[in-house]
């Protein structure tokens, strides 16, 4: 048994926490107070070569999500800076490995890899209003073919980097037939393509800096080598639970950055007339503790579940994903109501991250699979023998 | 991270999964019921070289203390059998390991004849006018006359009272309070007529360790029974030792209750449909908790085992403590939620989920009890710094 990080990437962990030190967590507030998508965060991890972490080796990249439970680990670091830049760089770093490792072709993985290089956003929209990731998918965006490709029309919602993000993976059923199974497909489709239509009207409580806007598309243009895989493809065990897994430790960063802010005032701020730190009062001080072994069980769930993917696959893995979104999401929301009480009336205030680490945690209770799935999902797993023994 | 058990030890691991399916838990209701020491267990184990199993090599035995991560899994698969028995032997294997840790070379010797020959050895500390857990004042006290310490006190929580062969006291000699200079350990033949036990023993959890009262008089032993110096046995790299332990026995207490509840709503059906439990989403929902639950708090126990073998009993010292808060407070919540799960068929005898209720209360105020452990870890976090040892 061995509870260190993979020397592999360890220096990226490292890397991770600088950055979100030093560069994401002071422009945090202003890309969540204006909504606005932080830019300039991901230029800047694109300089570090964060970006392209994700591209398999012979396209210049690192191949990280070789190792998910490292990849976790760089999500959950980034997470405690900027919880939005965090999931949107999940959002595109996820997507990317599936293009460019799993699904795409020769061809395409070195064209959406160059893509990258030259500092290309890429989104990816499934979510739709009608239909339920959370129960059976049924997409109303449909492909039809066409002479020079696909044409495609629909409407998406929650479409994270809306108008921000270069390119556009498009989940879509490709012509009438219902199983999704064998008609789902990604499209690769550049976001000034004619027929695409944003609403704008993001204006939400939490992941402020997502800019998840609903997008139309009508009659929309995707060249013929633009549609990535086989029929089916991302709703493989492979894929599709991957995306889940890096929001558990986007969100749980959320509440690792809260906790992280709290000691730090705990620490400093006293109260006449004991003018004692009011982390050394047993209330408080005890509550440090829960939340301090909260987050570190919560920590280890997500990286038992990347650890299992990474050596007995995604499949096996299926149940450890869904428990770590579970106790990373509830624990996220935890951390941050119980740091807000011990704050007090400073934990309401806009110019400290508290707050904000607050709002943000609550969007990690519903992003798929939203916590009352993840719980189902675990138990009808293990019900089922499936599960595994109590890992040892 | 490598969450799979490749020590030298793994067979004693596997073996401890066979004498608790094969041998403990078919016994443990007996125990139980009659509030009656385990000896047929103790007998099987001895047999076993289970009672040996924190030797050194020189003596026979395999050290598990050098192997933290797998001592503590066979306490937890032995504990799933049955809990009194594992706890017990985890006192046992302990303080003979910390005796002759401490101990001068003859002591060493004589003490893993003892062990060797099949005795046990017990240890008491517990006195009811003090707390061992956050002053430590003895009242049981020795003085050295004509080359004998004579002791006299009385203990209480003494488990395996008139069935171990040596109990292991801890006791003030002379005059001096100050516990770090003069508390001692002094290893006692459990036939000296100075002791006299209440037989009270009469719980509602753990009724088989026998842990009755008893009454030092004028105990007088030779001065080579003294072991270690004065203020061993509240080292660091000591005692805590014992709340590991603890942590991965009341784990086995949930880790039964669940896997009890998951078997049982397997093959429960109810009419008109027949099918079963573990088909329902409220049903699912449950196991789905108590699994999470579960797998987070074995990984924080073997996390901080871990710890202890990487980095030393010190550094590990606040991961115990977290870990003992997770065990205990996972089998409460577990045994809980079997409870709500089995329905009325929780709470008869007929079946191990009432007491398996019972004894996971035990867990909670075991030493280092959950707010100790709280205040414990708030303390590293506050004092030290936010992260634990090995923390990525
Ligand atoms: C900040 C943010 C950014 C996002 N960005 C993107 C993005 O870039 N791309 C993207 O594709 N999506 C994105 N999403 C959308 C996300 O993937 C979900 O699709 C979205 O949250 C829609 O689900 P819902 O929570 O509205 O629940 P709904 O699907 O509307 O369901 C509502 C409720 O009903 C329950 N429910 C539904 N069906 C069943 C059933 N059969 N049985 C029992 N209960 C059921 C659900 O559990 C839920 O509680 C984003 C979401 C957020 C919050
Ligand atoms: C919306 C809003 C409106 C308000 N309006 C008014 C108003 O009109 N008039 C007015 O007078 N005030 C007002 N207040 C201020 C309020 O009454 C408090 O004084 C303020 O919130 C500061 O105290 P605190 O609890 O926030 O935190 P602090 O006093 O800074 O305490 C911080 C933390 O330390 C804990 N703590 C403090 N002492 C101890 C101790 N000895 N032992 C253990 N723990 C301790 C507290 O419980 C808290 O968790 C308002 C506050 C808010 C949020
Ligand atoms: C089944 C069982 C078997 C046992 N076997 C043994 C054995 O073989 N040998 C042995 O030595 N012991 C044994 N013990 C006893 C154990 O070591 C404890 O001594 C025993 O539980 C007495 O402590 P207590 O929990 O009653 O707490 P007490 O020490 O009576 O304290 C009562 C409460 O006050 C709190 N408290 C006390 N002081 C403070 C403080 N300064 N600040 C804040 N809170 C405080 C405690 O946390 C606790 O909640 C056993 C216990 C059990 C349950």
């Amino acid at each position: 048994m061995d509870f260190t990080v993979n020397p592999k990437f360890r220096d990226l962990v490292e890397q991770a926490r600088m950055i979100a030190r030093d560069i994401l967590a002071p422009r945090a507030d202003h890309y969540d107070q204006e909504s606005e998508f932080p830019r300039a965060n991901f230029e800047d991890l694109a300089q570090a070569g964060f970006t392209s972490l994700t591209l398999p080796e012979h396209l210049g990249g690192r191949n990280l999500f070789s190792d998910p439970e490292s990849y976790s680990l760089v999500l959950y670091e980034l997470a405690k800076g900027c919880t939005s830049t965090s999931m949107l760089f999940h959002m595109q770093s996820s997507i990317i490995h599936v293009l460019t490792c799993i699904l795409g072709n020769a061809e395409q993985s070195e064209r959406y890899a160059r893509a990258i290089h030259d500092g290309k956003i890429f989104a990816s929209y499934a979510s739709e209003s009608t239909s339920s990731l959370h129960g059976t998918m049924v997409m109303e965006t449909h492909a039809a073919r066409s002479d020079n490709g696909y044409l495609i029309s629909g409407k998406k919602y929650f479409c994270s980097m809306a108008g921000e993000a270069d390119y556009i993976v498009l989940w879509c059923q490709l012509e009438d037939e219902e199983d999704l199974s064998k008609s789902l497909y990604l499209f690769v489709v550049p976001s000034d393509t004619p027929g695409i239509d944003i609403d704008k009207k993001w204006n939400s409580f939490s992941m402020r800096g997502t800019m998840s806007s609903s997008m139309t598309f009508k009659n929309v243009e995707v060249a013929e080598n633009d549609i990535v895989g086989k029929g089916g493809d991302p709703i493989r065990a492979d894929v599709l639970p991957k995306f889940g897994f890096g929001y558990s430790a986007v969100y749980l960063g959320a509440g690792g950055g809260a906790f992280d802010w709290i000691v730090d005032y705990a620490k400093k701020k006293k109260l006449q007339p004991d003018n004692v730190p009011i982390a050394t009062y047993p209330p408080i001080s005890r509550q440090i503790g829960e939340m301090k072994i909260a987050l570190e069980g919560a920590l280890l769930m997500v990286r038992r579940a990347g650890w299992l993917m990474g050596n007995e696959g995604a499949e096996a893995a299926y149940g450890a994903i869904n428990e770590a979104k579970y106790v990373a999401a509830e624990t996220a929301a935890a951390i941050t109501e119980k740091a807000m009480k011990i704050a007090g009336g400073s934990g309401l205030m806009r110019h400290f991250p508290l707050q904000r680490f607050h709002r943000d945690a609550r969007a990690g209770l519903i992003m798929p699979p939203n916590t009352e799935k993840c719980l189902l999902l675990a138990g009808k797993i293990a019900a089922e023998g499936k599960a595994g023994a109590l890992m040892t | 991270m490598k969450l799979t058990i490749e020590s030298k030890n793994k067979v004693l691991y596997e073996r401890a999964k066979v004498i608790s399916k094969e041998i403990l838990a078919p016994r443990a209701h007996v125990y139980d019921r009659e509030a009656k020491f385990p000896r047929e267990n103790f007998d099987d184990l001895i047999r076993e070289g289970f009672t040996c199993l924190t030797l050194p090599g020189e003596y026979g035995g395999p050290d598990l203390y050098s192997d933290p991560v797998t001592y503590v899994m066979i306490l937890f698969e032995l504990s799933k059998g049955c809990v009194n028995t594992a706890l017990l032997l985890h006192m046992h294997n302990s303080i003979t390991h910390f005796l002759i840790t401490l101990g001068t070379s003859d002591q060493k010797k004589h003490i893993a004849d003892l062990v060797n020959d099949g005795k046990i050895i017990a240890s008491h500390g517990g006195e009811s006018g003090t707390s061992t857990q956050w002053n430590r004042k003895l009242d049981t006290r020795a003085e050295l006359v004509d080359g004998k310490y004579v002791i006299n006190g009385r203990k209480v929580f003494c488990s395996m009272a008139g069935e171990a062969d040596c109990y292991t006291l801890w006791v003030q000699v002379g005059d001096d309070w100050d516990v770090r200079k003069s508390m001692c350990f002094l290893l006692c033949p459990a036939d000296h007529p100075g002791f006299t036990i209440d037989n009270k023993w009469n719980s509602y959890a753990l009724r088989g360790t026998v842990s009755h009262g008893i009454k030092i008089e004028n105990v007088d032993v030779p001065a080579n029974c003294l072991i270690g110096k004065g203020g061993d046995p509240i080292r660091v790299d000591i005692t805590p030792k014992f709340g590991l332990g603890y942590a991965a026995v009341y784990l086995g207490v949930g880790a039964a209750a669940y896997e009890w509840a998951l078997e049982y709503s397997r093959n429960r059906r109810l009419k008109p449909t027949n099918n079963p439990i573990s088909s329902y989403q409220p049903i699912q929902r449950l196991l789905g908790e108590m699994k999470i639950e579960m797998e987070k708090a074995l990984l924080m126990v073997q996390r901080a085992a871990w710890t202890l073998q990487a980095f030393g009993a010190e550094e590990a010292y606040p991961l115990i403590s977290a870990a003992k808060f997770s065990a205990s407070e996972a089998s409460a919540s577990i045994t809980d939620n079997a409870v709500k799960l089995a329905g009325g068929a929780g709470l008869l005898e007929d079946h191990p989920l009432e007491r398996l209720h019972r004894e996971a209360r035990s867990g909670l105020v075991m030493p280092p009890n959950s707010e100790k452990c709280l205040d414990t870890v708030a303390k590293s976090v506050i004092e030290k710094n936010p992260e634990f040892a090995g923390t990525p």
